[in-house]
Parts: structure tokens; sequence; C-alpha cells
């Protein structure tokens, strides 16, 4: 196995792939879902009242914001380190940065190394948070699948393998191979997964904003 | 002549209406047309009171006595069978054996029936009414009773025995005291305990309520009730 | 082997005959946007389980999980495709009956906002058209078609009993009535069967509190039953011809709106499933429907009804909220501000209002009857438990379900407590004016 070929490829072509396949399978699906729904939940668009979506959706974002939240204070603080470093670190990442700019010439407003290392040890610790209650909480374990298994693990892998890359533990190229491979699995899975709560967590929320909200006059959160 | 009131046959020599006791004969200083306004507010009285006596008689002969008896299926209610029986015979009315299956639930058509918990379906309502039967025809002593009904219903035996009264227009509502709290352990016919059934019936019954604890207790219906 | 017995006999698993066709029927017809995102993003965190009754009550078996429940019975079935065994379509049974109360709680500790309840009505609605519904359900059905109520109450029977609640109301308020079908008036009050069945003094209660208030009302002869077991049961049609009956009802009578007797499930079906049910496609329905909890409020605070102080209750009291009234339709401030003109140690439960845990008799489950007894009573541990910790003697409710559900729990856990309705307890303590008692000194009558 040539590790560079592999590299070089999931660097040019894989990259396109995955962001092509994760892009347009989620404004796929949701303009299939949006199509569906216009004739089959007519609940959604009778009852709208945006004050109730918007305070539906952030008081779940914000950690211990709900009262489920409140209930159980360690997982919610992981979930809520998990997302946030888990959308910030890749986007801000200043090796990602050099990465766009050589590509299209634009780059983001990149973070330095140390912080960079900081969230990523913190994403790592949420990460393992999330599974050990996975496993040891007994309601957690008996509804988990396998899948979800899979997908926390394949969420994790990029941030561990480049990490590792990074202070240069272990081989290298295999490690970045890894990485990127994994990271690329990743975004394709996305849209076809439960991983797809990054973009329909709005629409659930915003929902049962109207529903609970809108209609029945009781916070839902 | 006739009454000028009420029309009867005034027998001659008489000088008042033996029916409406109209006086015929005129006071001697009365002018005619105080006569005339004295007979005809008399006339009116008669319309008036004729209504109401024929109404009544009316409604004396329609009206058949009808005895609300209400057993509990235990020998409890035995004595208040036994009055309620000598009632109707003495009276000529109709006796109504009544028996409510009670709902648990208030919310859901299950009953309690002596197998337990049951649906109140037609067949339950058969095997009822049947042993109902076989049960207090058995124990008629003596000359039969005219008519007898029996029925069942389910639901809160107190409301459904008021229900019932109303339904009917019945003349008593005859039961035992209503007392037992644990079937297994008897009943104790010493000392008669007042009932939340036979409260709750005394209370709000549209009729008279008999509760009858010995088995000497006899019981009357005022004449033409 | 599982037996379940249904109207016609007992049903085995071998004795059932699944219809794929009509499941996937089903399936299709509700395969929108909402349950296939709902499925699919479950991340199965177990948030809900704290939530749900059953799990607590059955100390924490994640068999109990409200994400198990759905995934379980609904997921598997779109999984399956509708192709389903006669054993896995009896377990769907016993889950959505037996173990969920569609108290909708589940859907305010989830991330992700999933309607639970939803689907475990849907998986109820699969249920019954294969001929799998609890008897006690089942058995109103025919009642609702032929006599427009559950509980075959005829028109005489109703009439007969408001007259005699007339009668007896009389001794408490002068020119007490029960006007039946009076077009124009402001509400037209709906009630629960049960209540001309078993609890004729409710509607003499009823009356008393609106006469004394002064308000325009009536009770229609027909489509007054404003519950919907049908609804519970998954006869989703029926249930909405029920519902429709009501409306249809008010329009003709011409009345302001539809008032709902202190009845939750009632107050589901005709604010906010009816509609749909009913094939309203903007989802409200076309008379306003108002819950006696909140028109009781307004009379309180708008002195239409006034308390006599000497009668204020002392003993402590709480309050119960019901699922359908305070999550469901957002009433739970208005219990409680009646509660405050009433009583003087008022203890809320905890949770409470909205976040309050379901009686446990709740989505169909104590018409459910017998068979479900058991399970019914268990799941009301953790109310049992709520109620004993406030130390409170006395629980209201405005619901007719809690009410019966409480009853039976007082019993089996011996709590100690007197389950008041708002109406009796507004009886109980208002002012009658003057002009309003009745002449005689017949009100030495006591309660028995």
């Amino acid at each position: 196995m040539n590790w560079d070929y592999a590299y070089d490829f999931l660097l040019s072509r894989g990259t396109w792939i995955s962001f092509g396949i994760f892009i347009l399978g989620l404004i796929v699906r949701c303009i299939y879902l949006y199509g569906v729904s216009l004739e089959r939940d007519r609940i959604v668009y009778n009852h709208v009242k945006w004050s109730w979506a918007i305070r539906s959706i952030l008081f779940w974002l914000i950690p211990l914001g709900s009262r489920s939240w409140r209930q159980q204070p360690l997982f919610s603080i992981a979930v809520f380190v998990f997302h946030v470093t888990f959308i910030f670190v890749p986007l801000f990442l200043s090796a990602h940065n050099v990465l766009w700019e050589s590509a299209w010439g634009v780059s983001l407003w990149s973070m330095n190394d140390k912080l960079a290392d900081t969230l990523t040890i913190a994403f790592m610790v949420s990460a393992l948070v999330l599974l050990w209650r996975r496993i040891a909480k007994p309601e957690v374990r008996f509804l988990s699948t396998w899948w979800d298994y899979v997908l926390l693990i394949l969420c994790a892998l990029p941030f561990v393998t480049g990490f590792l890359a990074y202070h240069q533990i272990g081989p290298y190229k295999p490690t970045m191979v890894v990485h990127l491979l994994s990271a690329e699995i990743l975004l394709i899975v996305i849209p076809f997964s439960k991983l797809a709560h990054m973009v329909l967590y709005f629409f659930t929320r915003a929902f049962m904003g109207f529903e609970m909200g809108g209609r029945r006059n009781t916070p839902c959160w | 002549m006739r009454c000028p009131v009420c029309g009867h046959n005034i027998e001659s020599g008489k000088s008042f209406c033996r029916r409406c006791a109209w006086s015929i004969l005129r006071t001697p200083d009365e002018p005619e047309s105080d006569y005339n306004e004295r007979l005809e507010i008399a006339r009116r009285n008669w319309e008036n009171l004729e209504r109401c006596i024929c109404q009544k008689e009316a409604e004396d002969i329609r009206k058949e006595h009808k005895i609300l008896f209400c057993t509990d299926l235990y020998a409890s209610s035995d004595y208040a069978f036994k009055a309620a029986v000598n009632l109707a015979r003495e009276r000529d009315a109709e006796l109504i054996i009544f028996h409510v299956l009670e709902s648990r639930h208030r919310y859901s058509g299950q009953i309690i029936t002596a197998d337990g918990e049951t649906w109140a379906t037609k067949e339950v309502f058969d095997r009822l009414k049947k042993s109902l039967t076989d049960y207090y025809l058995a124990k008629i002593e003596g000359q039969p009773v005219p008519r007898i009904r029996i029925e069942a219903r389910s639901g809160v035996p107190w409301i459904e025995i008021i229900r019932k009264a109303r339904k009917e227009k019945v003349d008593m509502i005859v039961m035992g005291p209503y007392s037992i709290r644990d079937p297994k352990n008897g009943f104790d016919l010493a000392r008669p305990q007042h009932g939340e059934t036979a409260e709750k019936v005394s209370l709000r019954a549209p009729c008279p309520v008999a509760i009858v604890t010995k088995p000497d207790q006899k019981l009357s219906l005022e004449q033409g009730a | 082997m599982l037996v379940i017995i249904v109207p016609g006999g007992v049903m085995t698993e071998k004795s059932i005959q699944v219809n794929v066709e009509k499941i996937r029927e089903i399936l299709d017809k509700n395969n929108g946007a909402r349950i296939r995102t709902w499925l699919s993003i479950c991340s199965r965190c177990g948030l809900c389980a704290e939530s749900c009754l059953f799990y607590l009550a059955n100390d924490r078996n994640p068999r109990f999980a409200p994400a198990y429940k759905v995934q379980r019975t609904l997921g598997t079935i779109y999984k399956k495709k509708g192709k389903v065994t006669p054993e896995f379509l009896m377990e769907c049974y016993d889950i959505a009956w037996g173990e969920c109360t569609t108290c909708k709680r589940c859907s305010l500790f989830c991330p992700f906002g999933i309607d639970i309840a939803s689907m475990i009505s849907l998986v109820r609605t699969i249920c019954y058209s294969q001929g799998l519904v609890p008897e006690g359900l089942a058995r109103t059905l025919p009642n609702y078609e032929k006599f427009g109520n559950q509980m075959a109450v005829s028109k005489e029977d109703l009439i007969e009993t408001c007259e005699w609640m007339v009668e007896e109301a009389a001794d408490y308020v002068k020119g007490v009535t029960i006007p039946l079908d009076v077009a124009g008036a402001r509400y037209m009050y709906t009630i629960n069967p049960r209540e001309v069945m078993f609890y004729p003094q409710d509607l003499g209660m009823a009356a008393q509190i609106f006469t004394v208030a002064g308000e325009s009302w009536t009770i229609p002869t027909s489509g007054w039953d404003s519950t919907n077991l049908a609804m519970f049961a998954g006869a989703n049609e029926l249930a909405g011809t029920v519902a429709d009956r009501m409306y249809k009802k008010a329009l003709e009578l011409g009345v302001e709106a539809i008032l709902i007797t202190e009845c939750g499930h009632a107050m589901r079906s005709a604010g906010y499933e009816g509609p749909y049910l009913a094939g309203y496609r903007n989802g409200r329905p076309p008379v306003p429907v108002v819950h006696s909890v909140q028109l009781f409020y307004e009379y309180l605070r708008d002195g239409k009804i006034q308390i006599d102080p000497a009668k204020r209750i002392d003993a402590p009291v709480t309050y119960q909220d019901p699922c359908n009234v305070s999550r469901n339709a957002g009433l739970w401030e208005q219990g409680r501000e009646i509660l405050k003109f009433v009583c003087n140690d008022f203890r809320d439960m905890s949770p409470n209002r909205h976040y309050n845990h379901c009686c446990g008799g709740g989505g169909g489950f104590i018409p459910m009857g017998g068979p479900f007894r058991k399970r019914r009573l268990r799941a009301g541990r953790v109310k049992a438990e709520q109620i004993r910790k406030t130390g409170a003697k006395i629980v209201v409710t405005p619901c007719h379900n809690c009410y019966d559900q409480l009853n039976d729990l007082n019993k089996e856990y011996d709590l100690g407590v007197r389950i008041v309705s708002l109406k009796e307890l507004l009886v109980e303590t208002m002012i009658v004016p003057d002009h309003l008692r009745p002449d005689s000194a017949g009100d030495e009558r006591q309660e028995g």
C-alpha cells in the first residue's frame, strides 16, 4: 500500500466526493422530507409560532438550559463540549485553513495550535464521557445498538488521529490516511444516519416549539 | 229541576243541590245582578273542582301501585322482601325486584359479580335475572303476588335505584339495611347498620323508603296515595 | 402464550391473522416527515427514560424507556415494512396500551423533541386495524356509533337525569335549571357520560355554579359526550366522527364556545386531536373550546363567584395536574389560582405543572378495566409517592380520569387523602347570593 498515493487521493478527490455527498445528501434529504411533509404533516404548518420555535431550539442548545439537561448535568456539559468542539476545531484549525487557502484561496479565521490542542483534548474527554455513559447507564446501554457505538467512534477517530499526527506520535502517514479516511467516511455517513440531526435537529425542535408552545402554550424545555 | 251550577238533579222539596251544595233559593233582598255574579263564581269554582276530582279519580284508576324492592343478593334483604311481598299483596301492587351490579371503576363498564370483576354483558344479566327469579319466587309463601317484574342494571347502586324509582314512579322503595362490607363474615342481623346505599337512597329518593330490618315489620301504603 | 381477550372471544397468537396490506396502508399514510425524522435521528441517549412514569414505577427497568418502546414497536414495524408476526403484534399491543399513557411527558425531555406519544398512538391504530384492542375500550366503540356516547346513555336518560339533578340542586340554589338544547347560549357544556351514569351530582353541581355565576349555558341532547375513547383505541375514523358530532352540534346551536367538563382527554380530543381526526385541514376546532378549569378561574377572578371566607379550607391541599389539561392544554396556573381563592394551605407536588407525572390512569388505562388494573396501580406508584410527600389531605383534580385513578391509589397505597373535583370544591365553599337562597330551610340537608 502506497501511503502517499492514498493520502493524495483522499485529499484531492476524496474530499470532493465526501463533501459533495455530505452537502448534497443533506440538501436532498431536507427537500425530500419537506415534500413529504406538505401533505402528510399539515400539523407542522398549522401552528407556526416562531418565538416558541426559537426558544425551543435555544434552550436545548445551552448547557443546562432545559429541565432534562439539568437532571443530568454531566451529560449536558459533555454533550455541549462535544458538539461545540466537533464543529469549531475542524473549521478553525490552522492546518485545515492552510488547505482551504491552497485549494480555493480563501480561509477562515484560524486559532493557534495550543487552543486547538486543548479543545481537541476537551473533545476527546467529552467523547469518552459519552461512551462511558452509554456503557455504564443501564437504560442507555440497553437502548444502544452496535451502530451507536460505531458512530461515536467514527466521530472521535478524526480527532484522535489528527491529535496523534500533530504530535508525531506513531507512524505519521498511516495516521494521516486514517485521519482523512475516517473524516470522509463520517461526512458521507452524516446525511444517511442519525447524525443528520446536525440539520434536522433544528426542524424537530422547531416543530416541538410549534406543537407544544404554539398550539398548547406549554414550554418544551 | 237541574242545579244551575253542576247540573245535578235536585230532588223536589230540597232547597239546595246535594252534589255541589248550591242553595237554589235567592236571599230576599238580593238583587238580580248579585245573584248572577254569585252563580257565575260558583259555576267556575265547580268546574275547577270537578276537574280535580275527575283527574284524581282517573289517576287512581290508571295508576297501579308499584313497589320497588331492592336486593343486595344477601340474606340481609330477606325480611325486606317479605314485607314488600305482603304489601304488594295487600295493595294489589306490582312488585319490582331490582338489583344493581356495582361498577367498581366509574369509568369502565366492568362490574363486580360473585365470580369477580367482569363486563356487564347480556349473559351476566340473564344469569342474574334467572338466579333472582329462582331465589325470590321460591321465597314467596302463601298467596301469589299479582304482578312481579325482575330487573337488573349495572352502575352505582343508589343512583340506579333512584333512577329506577323516578322512571317507574314507584310508590315505595323497600330495601334491607345494606351494610355488608365483607360478605364472607355473614351478616349480623342482630345489629343492623345503615349502609351507604340505604343512606343515600333514603336521602334522595322521590318516594317513601322503607328499610326493613326485622322479620315482623309490616308496611302499608296510604289509601289512594 | 399470550392471551388477549377482545370482544367476540379470546385471541391467541394463533387466531390473529396479520393483514400486512392493511398495516402497510396505515404505515404509508403516516410515513410523513415527522415520523421519518423521529425514527431515524433518535440517538438513544436515554434521557426520556427518566421522564417516564412506567420506567420510574418499575424500578428503572430499561424496557420501559420510551425510546425503547417506540423503537421496539413502530421502529420495527417500519423496518419490516409491515410484515410482522402475530406474536410481535401482541407485544405491540402490550406496549402500546399497557406501558404508555400517551401523556407526552417524554417529549419535553427529549433533546430532539421526538413526539413518542404520537408514535405510540400510531401503533395503537395499527393494532386496532388487526382487531387487537383492549376489551374495555372496544366495548365503548359500538356505543359511540349507536348512542353517540361511550356508555350507551339514551337521550331520555340524559334528560331524566338532568331533571332529577335540577330538583336536587334546587335545595341549594333557587331557580336552578339545566337548559337543554338552547340555541345561542354562550357555552355548550359537554360532559362525560360517566357524570350521567355514576356521578349525577356532578351535573347538579355544575348547574349550581353556572346559576350562581349567571352564566348562559346549555347541555345539548346530542353530541354532548366530549370524551373520545375511540382516540385512545386507535379507531381514528370513529374518533373523528365523535369529535365532529360535537363541533356540528355547537355550530348548529350557534354557541360561542364548547365548554368541556372537568375531563382531561376530552380537552385533548376536542381542542387538539379532534380537528385532525375529523379532517379539519387547519387543525383548529371550528368552535373555540374552553375547559371548565379556565372558566371557573375566570368566575373567581371576575368575582362572579365569591368564596365564603369562613368556608376556606384549612387542611393541606395539593393539586394534581392532569396531563391533558396542564401539559397538553397549557392550563396549569388556572387550577392553582382557584386554589388560592379556596384554601389556606396549598402544597405543590414535585414535579408539577407541565412537568407533572401522569397519574397512571390516562391514555384509556381506566376504561381498560380489570385486566390492566394491576399495572395501572403499579404505574401510579410515582403519583402516590408524590402525593404522600406533600402531606396533603385533599387532592384537587379537574379530571375524571385522575379522580378515579387517585381514588384507587388512595386505597392501594393507603394515602388517607380525599379526592375532590373543582366543582365539589366550589359548591362547598362558594357564597350563594341572597336572592338565590332557597326559601325553605331545605339547605339543612347534608351530603351523605
